[in-house]
């Protein structure tokens, strides 16, 4: 009889998402991530009672990850030209530093498999309260929330996704987000959204 | 293989060949077994596993449950 070990789990995540990015979520099968992980197909089922538990899982431990590394040195109540380039500055060095991670994410927003009701409580309220504090200091127009988070954020994924997957426009060289073309995309944002 | 947690709960996994038809066929005999305390069939993975949590490392007599309903059952080792 053995006890849970959180390294196993941990190795079973990773290749788990891996094998989601290159693959999709077809390509996932409970025999292929056993072998990439080192482990046999009855430990994956220790940790996970199905497929779509093991996914839903991935799902939440991630959205947590990035929800921790999204709120460091943010205040809420901050003018929102700082605290868009904090949520901008945080959210490309997640990106960066977990490719795999980003991908993952940007895959599941449109797959039916997983529920996201479940989204981290503090990263929320957060957000919403540095929002609605800037909408009422004048500093940011009130919009819906998908019209907001399409301008807001989505250029920054959009030319996250150009940088990690080394492409650009059709016939561009690849593009290469640097510090001036984060300020410039960033600048754009911040007039678009003024009041 | 089976696997003890630390509340005295073992988890024990099987490779069948359950499909979906077959569920309504075993839901009454797995629940009906009180050393079960939940069980579950990916039906989506290709070993078709049965995963049972219990009070109990009953391995071989879940294995004849299901074979005396005629089905294929054995345990996956790890």
């Amino acid at each position: 009889m053995r006890k849970r070990d959180i390294n196993k789990e941990i190795i079973i995540r990773e290749k788990a998402i891996e094998m989601i990015v290159h693959q999709g979520f077809d390509g996932l099968s409970m025999h292929k991530l056993a072998k990439a992980s080192g482990v046999s197909v009855a430990t994956i089922y220790i940790y996970f009672k199905d497929r779509e538990d093991l996914i839903q899982s991935l799902y939440t431990e991630e959205t947590k990850k990035m929800a921790e590394a999204t709120l460091v040195n943010f205040d809420p109540e901050s003018h929102f030209d700082i605290g868009l380039k904090v949520q901008w500055r945080n959210r490309l060095k997640y990106c960066l530093e977990n490719p795999y991670s980003m991908t993952f994410m940007e895959q599941v927003k449109h797959s039916p498999l997983i529920d996201r009701s479940v989204m981290d409580r503090r990263f929320l309220d957060a957000m919403s309260k540095f929002v609605h504090t800037a909408i009422e200091r004048k500093e940011l127009i009130p919009l819906p929330v998908e019209i907001y988070w399409s301008i807001a954020f989505a250029p920054l994924y959009q030319l996250v996704k150009f940088h990690i997957s080394k492409t650009s426009m059709p016939g561009r060289e690849p593009f290469v987000f640097n510090d001036e073309r984060t300020d410039q995309a960033l600048s754009l944002v911040l007039k678009a959204l003024k009041p | 293989m089976e696997t003890q947690y630390q509340d005295n709960k073992h988890v024990l996994v099987f490779k069948t060949n359950l499909h979906l038809r077959d569920m309504k066929h075993i839901e009454p005999v797995l629940n009906a077994e009180s050393r079960i305390i939940k069980w579950n069939v990916d039906l989506t993975d290709i070993d078709n596993v049965l995963r049972v949590e219990s009070h109990v490392p009953h391995t071989d007599h879940v294995i004849a449950i299901l074979t005396t309903q005629g089905f294929h059952c054995e345990e996956l080792i790890d």
